[in-house]
């Protein structure tokens, strides 16, 4: 072998050194995806919502953490059936009522609600309660019309490069993604990840599309700020819609990683995480931690 | 004639009624709240929807015909049209000029062009024979010509409201359009010689003065008075030919049948589709009700007998399982008032899977968007292709099309609903 010289050695090391310097980054990224406080699950077990809520925004950090007074938020709860709060379809009203009250307490003006609803929205919105909790909050609850929508491109998306999506979960400060957790006849489960079906002018072309790359293809653009999983009542039969069977869990759901949380959630369905496959490939395209043994969850009781 | 009978009447509380019509601003005030009320009930503006039945439910013509078709007739449209029909048998066609909002319509466009001859007295009678042919479709079980019943086409202008302004949105107004545009070419020919409505008043004025001067013969009070003349016998041979004519008319009409393979889908409550075609008068009323706008005026999909009755074309919206209005309006019985929760127990139809159209039976595709939108449960998954793929419980299957409103497949629906015959479904477990 030839003896190196001072040029090539330079040559190589500055090479080297450069790919170095591109690890860290790389590496960097990785590791903000697993701080604690990213990728840890807060699992609040109790009955009383409001206190359950306040205790797991504590441990988020506070509301201070995802905006500052005056900012706009809007709040994505799952409103698609005309189904009543005991049925579990929805989110759990006093949930919602609780959140818009909360951020109203911590300088948000305005708290934003918004549904494309699947039922008749005037229905969906009164027999849900949610109609009357954010009225009583101080919100602004409205159902998604065409005009909404903003038409945006998803880059680092498979099949769903571009969706028409509300232009209020597009454009705010904080965004709080509030599903309930319910079996789901199409996609297995439904959590957070699914539950921007409902943020969407066009539901039917995941459908056509394929549904579950398209549920995680949407987890590419929209990161919400905070996501609060509504598992106080959990729907096991005839979901999405029901009536069906119910158990109560009485949990709610904190994080930031919609992976985690899903994953987290659809164990207390009894199913393996990786059994949903929008959650396997939410995981894969690396949207967040689908792997439980690598998440910290983390369990309190009030 | 006419003067006789009203000095008979001087005394009584009739011919005051009269002398105050005479005054303008009595007439004014009486035919404007009347046709104001009119205006208000069909377009069912009213927290109380019910109310826009009444307005048709006056016409004793409706009563006759579509009583004499069901072989029943129900106690509020006796009750409401009963009083229209006692004032006729003693007082004629005092109905339209009182309170008919057809007649204020076509009176005024009649009066728009005071130059143009009417010449309706040369014209026949042709509102008779409407009537008498239409009574005797009811004996058949179609009643021809309830669709042209003043009332109906009034409230039928109404339904056309919400809608967007198509062609097949504007059907259902064209029959007040037709009477205004023909009352500006010859003034009063519509009221005075086509109505059915009129005419059947006519009729009964004619009969209540028959048995009058029967009853009360002239001469047995003045002796010195001649005999009235009999106004032409009411029932003769003519009648008898017409009734006939009418009768087998209906069963004629109804030998049109539809080219579309299924049929039509009816707002839940419709009696069954030979009776509902022929009861229904194209008033419109359930066209108005209809919140989701999936009710539409027929275009011959159920035959020529049913030309323009209500049918529901599922998409975009379906038959929603919190609404009864449609059941609540109907004037003569053709959709039966219903209950919220019997509404939900009723199948009006029964979807279909067509599995070389469904994403998830053909592409093996994650869907179910169906059995997600079913508000009653009765779509199954069974698993097929490593998919949940759809099957149709029809015992459960009300035939709403929640389904297919919402089914992904393109262009054509993979899940559809088709039309049956009215009947309970099984009812919801919880």
């Amino acid at each position: 072998m030839r003896k190196m010289n001072r040029r090539q050695f330079l040559e190589i090391a500055a090479a080297g050194g450069s790919l170095l310097l591109l690890r860290p980054f790389r590496s960097t990224a990785r590791a903000v995806a697993s701080l604690d406080h990213t990728t840890s699950v807060w699992v609040v077990h109790g009955t009383d919502i409001p206190r359950m809520l306040e205790t797991g925004i504590e441990r988020m950090g506070g509301w201070s953490s995802f905006f500052t007074p005056g900012q706009k938020v809007t709040l994505k709860p799952n409103i698609a059936w005309a189904s009543t709060p005991e049925q579990g379809a929805n989110t759990n009203p006093t949930l919602v009522g609780a959140c818009v009250a909360a951020c109203r307490a911590a300088g948000c003006t305005e708290p934003i609600v918004c549904e494309n609803t699947c039922s008749p929205s005037e229905q969906a919105f009164r027999m849900s309660g949610i109609a009357e909790a954010v009225k009583k909050a101080g919100g602004r609850l409205y159902a998604l019309k065409d005009k909404d929508y903003r038409t945006t491109e998803l880059p680092k998306a498979k099949i769903l490069k571009k969706a028409d999506i509300a232009a209020d979960v597009l454009d705010c400060a904080c965004l709080i993604n509030m599903p309930v957790a319910k079996v789901h006849g199409g996609a297995g489960l439904t959590i957070s990840l699914k539950n921007w079906m409902g943020a969407v002018k066009d539901r039917g072309a995941w459908h056509r599309t394929g549904l579950h790359q398209c549920i995680a293809d949407f987890s590419t653009r929209i990161k919400p700020s905070l996501i609060i999983v509504d598992a106080t009542r959990i729907l096991v039969t005839n979901g999405p819609r029901g009536p069906g069977k119910l158990e109560y869990p009485d949990q709610l759901v904190f994080g930031r990683d919609p992976v985690a949380v899903d994953a987290y959630t659809a164990t207390l369905f009894n199913k393996d995480p990786f059994a949903i496959p929008y959650i396997k490939i939410a995981h894969e395209m690396g949207l967040g931690c689908g792997d439980l043994s690598k998440v910290n969850v983390k369990h309190l009781h009030v | 004639m006419t003067a006789n009978l009203e000095q008979d009447g001087a005394s009584d509380a009739g011919f005051a009624l009269r002398h105050a019509f005479r005054r303008r601003w009595i007439r004014i005030l009486v035919r404007g709240s009347s046709f104001t009320v009119a205006v208000v009930l069909a377009m069912q503006i009213l927290p109380w929807r019910q109310t826009a039945a009444l307005l048709p439910r006056l016409s004793p013509f409706l009563a006759l015909c579509s009583a004499i078709a069901a072989r029943s007739a129900s106690r509020a449209f006796v009750l409401t049209a009963l009083p229209v029909f006692l004032l006729a048998l003693a007082r004629g066609r005092w109905f339209c000029a009182t309170l008919c909002p057809t007649w204020v319509l076509a009176n005024t466009a009649s009066r728009l062009r005071p130059g143009a001859r009417s010449r309706f007295s040369s014209w026949p009678r042709f509102g008779q024979v409407l009537a008498v042919i239409g009574l005797g479709g009811a004996v058949g079980g179609y009643p021809l010509f309830l669709w042209l019943d003043p009332l109906s086409l009034f409230n039928g202008f109404f339904s056309t409201l919400p809608r967007p302004a198509t062609l097949a949105a504007l059907a259902p107004a064209s029959g007040l359009i037709l009477v205004l545009l023909l009352s500006l070419y010859r003034p009063h020919v519509w009221c005075m010689r086509l109505c059915p409505l009129g005419a059947t008043q006519d009729f009964l004025g004619q009969m209540g003065r028959c048995v009058k001067n029967r009853m009360f013969p002239r001469s047995a009070r003045d002796p010195a008075d001649p005999p009235p003349p009999c106004p032409a016998p009411v029932v003769g041979r003519r009648f008898f030919l017409l009734a006939i004519g009418g009768f087998l008319a209906a069963f004629a009409v109804r030998r049109f049948r539809s080219v579309s393979p299924s049929p039509c889908i009816r707002p839940p409550g419709a009696v069954n589709e030979n009776l509902f075609v022929g009861l229904c008068t194209r008033c419109g009323n359930c066209l108005r009700a209809c919140r989701y706008r999936i009710l539409h005026f027929d275009f011959g999909s159920s035959g020529l007998a049913g030309l323009g009755t209500p049918a529901i074309q599922i998409t975009p919206g379906y038959c929603n399982e919190w609404c009864n209005d449609c059941t609540q309006v109907c004037p003569v019985g053709a959709i039966q008032p219903l209950t919220l929760e019997a509404k939900r127990n009723v199948a009006i139809g029964t979807a279909v899977v067509e599995k070389s159209r469904c994403i998830a039976w053909r592409d093996g595709q994650s869907c179910m968007v169906c059995q997600e939108f079913c508000p009653y449960n009765a779509i199954r998954a069974v698993e097929s292709g490593g998919a949940n793929c759809p099957v149709v419980d029809d015992e459960m299957c009300r035939g709403c099309g929640a389904c297919e409103s919402q089914c992904p497949a393109f262009p054509d629906k993979a899940i559809t609903v088709r039309g049956i015959q009215q009947r309970a479904a099984k009812p919801l477990a919880v």
